[in-house]
C-alpha cells in the first residue's frame, strides 16, 4: 500500500501576510500510514520558508472507523526539534478527537530558539510504543495554525 | 512612554487579527507600572478577544531580571493567558506562544476598553533586549442593532462561525428549552465546537447564577460550558469564552449532523439581558 499519494494536503502555506495567517491543514491518513507511523512521521505542513515558523494552535482528528487496530503508541507533534506528546487516537477506532495546544505543552515553551523553530515543518510522530497492526480505519487530522516571523 | 504600534490591526482575514508591540528594555522594564496600550480602543459597544498571546526575545546581551508573569488586561480585567516571567528573562532568543483566550468572566466597563500590556509582581531591570510582544485578536460587539444571526460556513479555509441573539425570554427558559444555535449541516457532517464567546450587554435585571452549556441537538453530553462562573449573575455588562470543548473522542456516531443547542444548568430566574452567542466551529466529514 502506497503512503504519501493518499495524502491530502488541502491548504498550502502561503497566502500569509508577512506575520501570521491562521490557516487549516487537511492530511488524511491511510491504514498504511498509521502502521509505519513509529517509524515513519507524517508531515502534516510543510516548511514554511525562511525566518517563518508554524504555530499551531488547535488539533482536531477523526478517524474513520472500518475495523480497529491493535498494538501501537501515543501519537505526538514535531516541529523541526521541538516535540509535544498527544495522545492515543487512533485505537479506539471511532473517535472525534478536539485537544489545544497550550501553555503547558513544550511546544514554543522556553529555549525554542529561531533556530530550531526556522523553516521546519510540522510532523505527525508515533514517538514510543509498538507498531499499530491489523486496522483499517483512517484518521483525518485537521490542523488549525498561524505562520509566525521571528523578529 | 512612546508606543510601538508596527503591525496593530492588521487584518488577517477569517475574523482574525494580529497586534504586535516591539518593546525595548526602557518599555519593558516600566510596563509594570506604566502599561503599553498594545491595542487601542477598538469602538464604540466592541471588546477585543485576545486569542493567542506571545512572545519573541530578541536577545541582546544582557538579561533581563526581576519582573513577573506578562498579561494583557481590559481595564482591571486579565484578558489573556500568562506568559512566564522566564521567558523574558531568559538569556537567549525565545519564543512562546502559549498565551491563550481568558475564560474567566469579565465584567464591567469592558466595551470599547484599549487592551493594555503589563506585568505582574515587580519591575524588570537591567536587561538591553528587545522584546515582541504579539498578538492574535478578534473582536466582537456588545450592540444588538448591528447583529443578524448569522452563519458563515466552512468554505473559508475551514473556518467557520456562528453568531446568534438569544432573547432575553428564551435565556430565562434555557434550563428547560434549550436554544438551538447552530442548524444541522446534514447527515454526513460533525460540527465540532472550536471556540465560543458569549456577551451579555447588561439590562436591569441579573440572571441566577447557573451555568451554559453547548450540546449536540437531544442530547445531554455538555460539550463545551461556562462551568461554575460569575457570568450569568453579572451585574454589569459581561463576557466568557470557552477555548476549547470538553469532550474528547467523542463518537460521531452521536453527532452525526445534528446542530448545538444551548442549554442551562437550572432555572435563570428573570434576568432581562439578552445573550449574544458567537461560535466558531470546525465541520468534519464522517
Amino acid at each position: 500500500m502506497t503512503t504519501n499519494n493518499k495524502i491530502n494536503n488541502v491548504l498550502t502555506i502561503g497566502n500569509y501576510a508577512g506575520v501570521c495567517q491562521p490557516m487549516r491543514s487537511v492530511v488524511i491518513l491511510q491504514p498504511t500510514n498509521i502502521e509505519n507511523l513509529l517509524n515513519t512521521p507524517i508531515t502534516l505542513i510543510p516548511a514554511p520558508g525562511n525566518n517563518l515558523f508554524i504555530f499551531p494552535y488547535l488539533i482536531v482528528t477523526y478517524v474513520k472507523y472500518v475495523s480497529a487496530y491493535g498494538g501501537g503508541g501515543p501519537l505526538g507533534l514535531q516541529n523541526g526539534v521541538v516535540f509535544f506528546i498527544g495522545g492515543n487516537v487512533i485505537t479506539n477506532g471511532l473517535t472525534v478527537s478536539n485537544s489545544t495546544l497550550n501553555s503547558t505543552t513544550s511546544l514554543l515553551g522556553n529555549n525554542n530558539t529561531y533556530a530550531k523553530l526556522n523553516n521546519q515543518r510540522l510532523d505527525l510522530i508515533q514517538p514510543s510504543g509498538g507498531d499499530f497492526t491489523g486496522g483499517a480505519s483512517t484518521m483525518t487530522v485537521y490542523t488549525y495554525y498561524y505562520i509566525m516571523t521571528a523578529v | 512612554m512612546s508606543i510601538i504600534t508596527n503591525a496593530t490591526n492588521n487584518n488577517l482575514g477569517n475574523g482574525f487579527f494580529y497586534g504586535t508591540v516591539l518593546a525595548n528594555s526602557t518599555q519593558v522594564n516600566a510596563m509594570r507600572n506604566t502599561p503599553i496600550t498594545y491595542l487601542s480602543s477598538p469602538g464604540t459597544n466592541e471588546i477585543i478577544i485576545i486569542r493567542k498571546f506571545g512572545i519573541n526575545l530578541d536577545f541582546n546581551s544582557i538579561a533581563y531580571s526581576g519582573g513577573g508573569t506578562v498579561i494583557l488586561k481590559n481595564g482591571t480585567n486579565v484578558i489573556t493567558g500568562t506568559i512566564g516571567v522566564t521567558n523574558v528573562t531568559a538569556g537567549s532568543s525565545n519564543c512562546f506562544g502559549g498565551g491563550n483566550a481568558a475564560t474567566a468572566t469579565i465584567t464591567g466597563s469592558i466595551r470599547n476598553q484599549a487592551v493594555l500590556l503589563t506585568n505582574n509582581t515587580a519591575s524588570f531591570a537591567a536587561g538591553n533586549s528587545n522584546v515582541n510582544f504579539w498578538c492574535v485578536y478578534s473582536i466582537a460587539s456588545f450592540s444588538l442593532n448591528s447583529v443578524t444571526n448569522s452563519v458563515n460556513n466552512i468554505a473559508n479555509n475551514g473556518f467557520a462561525k456562528q453568531t446568534i441573539i438569544i432573547p432575553s425570554a428564551s435565556v430565562q427558559n434555557l434550563g428547560s428549552t434549550p436554544v438551538s444555535i447552530l442548524s444541522s449541516l446534514g447527515a454526513g457532517k460533525a460540527i465540532i465546537p472550536n471556540f465560543i464567546s458569549f456577551l451579555m450587554p447588561f439590562n436591569t435585571t441579573p440572571y441566577n447564577a447557573v451555568n451554559l452549556s453547548l450540546v449536540y441537538h437531544g442530547q445531554s453530553t455538555a460539550l463545551m460550558t461556562t462551568g461554575a462562573t460569575t457570568f450569568m449573575n453579572a451585574s454589569a455588562d459581561a463576557m466568557i469564552n470557552i477555548v476549547s470543548p470538553t469532550f474528547s473522542n467523542y463518537d460521531p456516531a452521536n453527532a452525526n449532523g445534528l446542530g448545538i443547542d444551548l442549554t442551562a444548568s437550572g432555572a435563570a430566574g428573570s434576568g432581562d439581558s439578552p445573550i449574544k452567542v458567537i461560535l466558531e466551529y470546525s465541520i468534519v466529514d464522517l
